[in-house]
């Protein structure tokens, strides 16, 4: 019954969710108002503090560099006039967030406060940047503030991220849901939530719940790359292959950014589309190095070269980079299965320990933990992993690992 | 070729790559601000009814800007929040003598299951299909069935004692017309095809004699929005109106633009006995509105939070979370938006009203007048501005009480009808500032500052108290050029906008017919 009318739910607010195109142009509208204002009067404070939110907003769907080193240039400036303002070491801490400099970002945030701020921002940001640097009990501790502030969308929404994070999927689709029921609708925050929300019911093993929420996104934002992809997920986990690199395709033609090439070229692999696997290879290979510099993506760039035969060492260099910078579960992960990948077992095992700290039902940690337990002789915990992970996502089990992963296991099993 | 295709490529990644990533295991990008409409409260009112004064009205208007055509995306009350209308009886600034609170809850039906379709819309309503689609003419039983999300709601009543102790009494439907339920957004004349006589069936009695409604309405406010909060304050029209202009309450002086019309809000109303809030002194009572969501705990179980969000079961059956914590509050009009400073809008709203004095340096100190004063040339007393403390902050009368942000309202006053213009028995939008239009003072003080009736037009008089008329200086005749709610749908609707009858707020724009009304038209 909860389930159906959670359905029927979805299904109405598919139908009660327009495109937010008016949304984005308001925003270009707002952005250009606010540049014209700036130039007449470039050190109005006011006018720092919201052209520099609205660059930062844009950045959200454009992930165009140029805003964001706007959005940086004019902090700096106002910091220049106003050193204790703190809505400006607000909107520094946001920036040094999408920079992914995470333990600069929380210094910022709690500047912020430190300074007066109170309202929500300042709050989300020192428990986002707290669970990227694996500070899980902090981050709980700000969060609770945040919700105890302000309730509606942003903490609702962290908070379901941090229950996700311990293990209560049921929870975090509880709140999910109530994040998504307090966003205006048509708003490009709701759409937001929705494909969290997707992910979340993905994760629980509902595809048709997790589609309901993936098309009201798209049908709120439709041309974003991350609905499109999160769709392109959903159609993986329905089996239907085919939809899925289409839409994948569609998504990294828009936006192509790491994570989409990425799952990509992990769908070219599983439907022996070599041609096109090899193309999406060589753009992964310049991606990567135009990610040297500011490693934005090591995470998702160390998955990929521990899938390739030759990228084992570049995988762990990756992983341990991105762990230095960013402790959370999700490091350990990703260095746990470079180093699996490279034979590296006893270490692999140290870092999966660290990977399931927190119970998190993801799958593809699971899959990862899994397969590196069975490997290490903890046969029983590893096949425990791999049977929850394969009852909820069978068709993301990694490719060529399943009960025999041929010479490279039976390597690492003798090792 | 293929080299210079695949560094186009890697040229149009260059942006994706120096920002963010997407999803659950990658940095996730929440939104750090979104609006919360279902919880936003647009206008708070508290009048003696024009109608009868032994009754007393309290409106909690939510959901802003409502375009009515914006189907198939109508708008709801949400089933996650609280709404309470909070009144204080002793004049000690605490609005917890009595309380109002309303919960929803909502139901979903494929009302075109019976024609074995799945329904593409929420409400269904047409002529043309099989009985009994043909039209939704009712909230419950017979009529109803077109209705594929019902908004049940639930009335309760919470009564200190001179001890202290609160009773708490669920307030049931005394006219046995069933469950209550919200009246839905006005969609248009097929799906409602009188939609008057379909929401006179949403005003409900309950027990005590205390009548209700809940559902959608006309945006009442007036104001040239857009003029006001551009730099801020751009008006169209002089900002200084002529005598004529100013008493006139059924024009609105060209250009100025009513920036809501053709818009709709929801309501919730409450018509309550004078018995049942009489003032344990004096004859002033105070009142808020608010709205809360449940306290959620981040983590369930945690044994180290102070409280859970687990469900609390009550003596009378019924279950709600815990506690709840405060999304929005409102009383005086304007305040949040132009007393209170940026930065503390989102403290203000979580705290309550006896709790003002922590932010009683933005009244004493407002910078609106400092932009009254430097855009109009308007003189402007001079700080502390301890006439807006006791204007907005106190109880009139020798003892006003502590500081506690209320909107007040004297009982004692008798009420004026609506009327298409102000008169010596009639509402006058200017209310305590009105004059006719020789600029001789008429005075109506059964409005605003005196709580606050839909058609009080305070804009002008929050410009003109701000500038210093309390205090002799300021200029008397500011306004924004917008003086009635243009365009009033329905009957039983005065010429310049007034309902007449409870809830006292017109009916809504309906989708296929709405129309924003520029000056001129």
């Amino acid at each position: 019954v909860v389930r159906f009318k959670a359905g029927l739910a979805l299904a109405l607010l598919a139908c009660l969710l327009a495109p937010a195109a008016w949304a984005q142009q308001a925003l270009e509208q707002r952005v250009e108002r606010l540049q014209a204002k700036h130039q007449a009067a470039p050190d109005d404070l006011k006018t720092i503090h919201e052209l520099t939110e609205a660059l930062l907003l844009r950045v959200r769907r454009s992930a165009d560099p140029r805003d964001a080193n706007r959005a940086e240039a004019l902090i700096e400036h106002g910091l220049k006039l106003a050193p204790k303002e703190a809505r400006l070491w607000s909107l520094k801490s946001w920036s040094q967030m999408t920079a992914h400099q995470f333990q600069n970002a929380l210094a910022s945030a709690r500047k912020a406060r430190s300074l007066g701020a109170s309202g929500a921002p300042s709050l989300g940001l020192e428990a986002d940047a707290l669970v990227e640097l694996g500070r899980y009990r902090e981050a709980v501790d700000a969060t609770q503030q945040m919700l105890d502030r302000v309730p509606g969308l942003p903490s609702y929404s962290r908070a379901a991220h941090l229950r996700f994070l311990h293990g209560d999927l049921e929870g975090a689709i509880k709140l999910m849901s109530q994040a998504v029921q307090a966003g205006r609708p048509r708003s490009a925050e709701t759409a937001w939530a929705l494909v969290q929300l997707s992910e979340l019911y993905l994760q629980g093993g509902q595809s048709d719940l997790a589609e309901q929420s993936a098309q009201a996104a798209l049908a709120t934002t439709p041309g974003l790359a991350q609905n499109i992809a999160q769709l392109a997920r959903v159609r993986e986990a329905q089996g239907r292959f085919e939809e899925a690199l289409e839409l994948y395709r569609k998504a990294a033609q828009i936006q192509p950014s790491p994570e989409f090439v990425f799952s990509l070229w992990k769908l070219t692999q599983r439907l022996g589309k070599t041609v096109e696997g090899k193309r999406q290879a060589e753009l992964l290979d310049g991606l990567a190095r135009l990610d040297e510099k500011n490693g934005l993506y090591r995470r998702v760039l160390a998955a990929y070269y521990s899938e390739r035969q030759q990228g084992t060492i570049e995988a762990e260099r990756l992983a341990r980079l991105e762990l230095k910078a960013r402790p959370d579960i999700y490091s350990h992960d990703a260095l746990a299965w470079a180093l699996y990948r490279a034979g590296k077992l006893v270490a692999a095992r140290q870092h999966v320990e660290h990977a399931l700290a927190l119970g998190t039902p993801d799958f593809a940690l699971k899959y990862h933990a899994g397969i590196i337990l069975r490997a290490a002789g903890e046969r029983e915990r590893g096949e425990k992993l791999l049977s929850k992970a394969r009852a909820r996502a069978p068709h993301f089990e990694p490719q060529g690992l399943g009960q025999s992963d041929g010479p490279r296991q039976e390597a690492l099993t003798r090792q | 070729m293929r080299t210079s295709k695949l560094a186009a490529l890697l040229f149009s990644a260059w942006g994706a790559l120096s920002i963010n990533a997407v999803h659950a295991a990658s940095h996730r990008e929440a939104p750090l601000i979104a609006q919360d409409p279902a919880a936003d409260i647009t206008d708070t009112y508290a009048f003696v009814s024009p109608n009868n004064p032994d009754r007393i009205v309290f409106i909690l208007n939510v959901i802003p800007s409502q375009e009515p055509s914006s189907g198939p995306n109508y708008f709801f009350f949400d089933d996650n929040v609280e709404y309470a209308i909070n009144i204080d009886l002793n004049r000690d600034g605490v609005a917890e003598d009595l309380n109002f609170v309303v919960r929803f809850k909502t139901e979903l039906r494929n009302v075109l299951a019976g024609i074995g379709l799945a329904s593409p819309v929420a409400n269904v309503g047409r002529p043309d299909l099989p009985a009994p689609l043909q039209g939704i003419t009712a909230l419950n039983g017979e009529g109803s069935e077109g209705l594929g999300i019902r908004q049940f709601y639930t009335v309760t009543m919470l009564k200190k004692n001179r001890h202290g102790h609160v009773a708490r009494d669920r307030l049931e439907p005394a006219d046995g017309q069933g469950p209550l339920v919200a009246v839905p957004s006005n969609q248009g004349p097929f799906t409602m095809p009188d939609y008057e006589g379909l929401a006179a069936k949403g005003i409900r009695t309950l027990e005590n004699g205390i009548r209700v409604f809940a559902g959608q309405r006309d945006e009442t406010f007036y104001i040239d929005l857009g003029a006001v909060f551009d730099g801020p304050i751009n008006l169209r029209v002089s900002p200084v109106l002529s005598d004529g202009q100013d008493a006139d309450d059924s024009n609105n002086v060209s250009p100025a633009v009513d920036a809501f019309s053709g818009f709709n809000v929801n309501t919730i109303a409450i018509e309550v006995p004078k018995a049942l809030v009489t003032p344990t002194q004096g004859t002033q009572i105070g009142m808020y509105a608010s709205t809360a969501r449940p306290r959620v705990t981040v983590l369930r179980g945690d044994k180290r939070a102070k409280h859970d969000d687990e469900e609390v079961k009550f003596d009378d059956g019924s279950i709600e979370a815990g506690r709840f914590v405060q999304v929005a509050r409102m009383a005086n009009p304007l305040v949040n938006e132009l007393i209170i400073r940026f930065g503390d809008k989102d403290r203000w709203n979580a705290t309550e009203p006896e709790q003002e004095a922590q932010f009683i340096d933005d009244y004493r100190n407002p910078s609106l007048a400092t932009v009254i004063n430097l855009l109009f040339g308007v003189p402007i007393p001079a700080t502390p501005r301890n006439d807006l403390v006791s204007a907005l902050l106190q109880y009139s009368g020798p003892n006003g009480g502590r500081t506690s942000e209320l909107l007040r309202l004297d009982l004692s006053v008798a009420p004026r009808l609506a009327g298409d213009n102000c008169t010596p028995t009639t509402q006058c939008r200017l209310t305590v500032l009105a004059h006719d239009s020789a600029g001789n003072p008429t005075p109506d003080f059964a409005g605003w500052p005196n709580g606050r009736r839909p058609n009080d037009d305070v804009t002008d008089i929050a410009l003109r108290v701000v500038s210093g008329v309390l205090l002799g200086t300021g200029n008397a005749r500011l306004g924004d050029g917008v003086n009635l709610n243009i365009g009033a749908p329905g009957t039983s609707v005065t010429a310049n906008g007034i309902a007449q009858n409870f809830p006292f707020l017109p009916t809504p724009h309906d989708g296929r017919n709405r129309r924003h009304i520029d000056p001129g038209e």
